[in-house]
């Protein structure tokens, strides 16, 4: 499975995203490797670059870097709704990677 | 304001390791410190207001109808313009290590409407250091 890149949502189908996992990678590098364009954007934390991509039943993940985040890596939200350990393994599989590269990986049941 | 600061036991441990300071051998309570960044969206002037009442209002985020109160984990890096603070309220759970939010309604989140009509939610906050004044 391949990356495809597409257009951002307008809303998250159930109205709010969380994220599941930081990839080992910057946005530099993310391009250079799969090719991805970013969006620049802003909001109340900050400054931001995003890129959208196709990612099976889950439907879309967005790779967000904002501007002042200094930790390592780059963060990736699907639906809020979505099956995080569904959503993880099409995640790597798509980018071709293996789950224990993942900086952090959101655990799959999340605490109340 | 007046916000007792304690230990933030019930945030995540992945979500706070990286914000916590205190002399644990001295019996001082650990603490969990984040900050905001000056933006375009975060002006001064705001942050007057928000060090004043004590307070930090989120919004949506981008394709979002959920309001978060969201911030950097750790302290203000030096030479940076924003704030410092630090909160009783632990962020919610499943957090990006580093980005906490807060949103609710739960305890110590309030959510409330706006004079423009847009959702909100707040957390008292005590402001402990704001380079942007």
């Amino acid at each position: 499975m391949g990356i495809r890149q597409v257009i951002p949502w307008e809303r998250w189908p159930s109205g709010d995203s969380r994220p599941i996992a930081v990839l080992p990678y910057e946005l530099p590098e993310l391009s250079d490797r799969y090719g991805l364009e970013y969006e620049e954007g802003i909001d109340d934390l900050d400054r931001y670059r995003l890129a959208a991509i196709e990612l099976g039943a889950v439907g879309q993940a967005w790779v967000v870097k904002h501007e002042g985040d200094q930790n390592r890596g780059t963060v990736v939200y699907v639906d809020a709704a979505a099956d995080i350990d569904e959503a993880q393994s099409l995640l790597v599989g798509a980018l071709g990677i293996e789950r224990g590269q993942l900086v952090w990986a959101a655990p799959t049941s999340i605490p109340a | 304001m007046g916000v007792a600061v304690r230990s933030l036991s019930s945030a995540p441990a992945a979500e706070t390791a990286s914000m916590l300071e205190g002399d644990v051998e001295s019996g001082e309570a650990t603490r969990a410190f984040y900050h905001g960044l000056e933006t375009d969206t975060q002006p001064p002037k705001v942050v007057s207001v928000q060090r004043q009442s004590g307070t930090i209002r989120g919004y949506p985020a981008r394709g979002s109808r959920i309001p978060k109160v969201r911030a950097y984990g750790g302290r203000l890096p030096a030479g940076k313009r924003g704030i410092e603070f630090t909160t009783d309220v632990p962020p919610d759970g499943g957090g990006a290590p580093g980005l906490p939010t807060w949103s609710g309604p739960r305890f110590g989140v309030r959510a409330g409407v706006d004079d423009q009509g847009w959702d909100y939610v707040e957390i008292d906050v005590v402001v402990t250091e704001n380079t942007q004044a």
